[in-house]
């Protein structure tokens, strides 16, 4: 789990709360960040064999940035519901 | 970049010049004082009156809200002699090079004359080329590119807009014989391209350490690592 996902842990869970969104299936996600932001992705192991022949990215389910007034903001995407979703 | 509509004049902050749209003039000039930009007010030059992030201290009463200046010398120079941006023409960085179209700089077109095609490959010292490098190379071309280091020397490999020619068992050859893998640039621009794909993350599995980074066309760039 990377830094920022667990200083922003009660956060997201607030945010998953409020949302309907399940943060269990969120905290298993793959992790990408930088600084400022966490992107969560649904990785599927049984893909990949190919290894950068085949680019085809992960589905990005969650994007959380820490924005320049301190506030997290949440962007969910197409694959949000899929993934997360406390009923899918 | 900041523009006063009373005055017609633009004020660009990294260089401190001010250019006058109507005249053409340009002045360089010593600022201290506040600007207000997005709704915050941020100090410009010696900061002794206060943090830039806190704005304590500022008077509202203040007519300018623009900025406040204290001139040491004028000159009037031609724009086409002396641009505004001359100091900061965005050579080579990847985000000025895909918004505005801009050269990569000399180092980096020595590079890319290296790796001409898909599949090229070259070995440079270490402190010759960054990840923001292989970046601004992706803006210029479409192309994805990989960079694995071993000591002083990097390995850079060119793809193309969909691909590196780097498949599981090259990945562990290349560990095998001491290599990192620095990290690689997928084309585009948005958030989206700098996710993994699950062949990024089978590479990485490869490589004895536990993250990698990937860039995009403007050198924004995500970490990921091993699951």
């Amino acid at each position: 789990m990377c830094k920022l996902f667990d200083e922003w842990k009660n956060e997201i869970k607030d945010y998953c709360d409020k949302q309907g969104l399940s943060f269990e299936k969120a905290e298993k996600l793959a992790q990408s960040w930088n600084k400022t932001m966490v992107a969560l992705s649904y990785y599927d192991s049984e893909k990949g064999k190919n290894g950068l022949l085949d680019e085809t990215p992960c589905p990005l389910v969650l994007l959380i940035r820490r924005e320049e007034n301190g506030e997290l903001s949440f962007e969910q995407t197409e694959y949000t519901a899929k993934y997360i979703g406390k009923v899918s | 970049m900041l523009y006063n509509p009373v005055t017609k004049t633009v004020f660009t902050p990294n260089t401190s010049q001010t250019a006058n749209l109507a005249t053409g003039e340009v002045r360089a000039e010593e600022l201290r004082g506040w600007i207000t930009k997005n709704g915050k007010h941020i100090f410009i030059g010696d900061n002794s009156g206060g943090g830039a992030k806190s704005g304590k201290g500022l008077d509202n009463s203040q007519k300018s809200d623009i900025i406040e200046s204290k001139e040491v010398k004028t000159m009037t120079i031609g724009l086409i002699d002396s641009p505004i941006e001359q100091k900061h023409t965005g050579k080579g960085n990847p985000n000025a090079i895909t918004t505005f179209g801009v050269e990569l700089n000399n180092r980096q077109k020595q590079l890319l004359e290296q790796l001409p095609e898909f599949d090229s490959r070259t070995i440079v010292a270490k402190d010759s080329v960054n990840m923001s490098d292989l970046s601004a190379l992706t803006a210029e071309t479409g192309h994805e590119f990989a960079m694995f280091t071993k000591g002083g020397e990097r390995l850079i490999i060119r793809g193309n807009e969909r691909m590196v020619n780097i498949d599981i068992k090259s990945a562990e050859q290349l560990a095998k014989e001491g290599y990192k893998w620095s990290g690689h640039t997928h084309p585009g621009i948005n958030y989206n391209c700098l996710i993994a794909s699950p062949g990024d993350r089978e590479v990485l599995k490869c490589f004895s350490q536990n993250t990698s980074v990937i860039y995009n066309s403007k050198g924004q760039y995500l970490t990921f690592q091993k699951e």
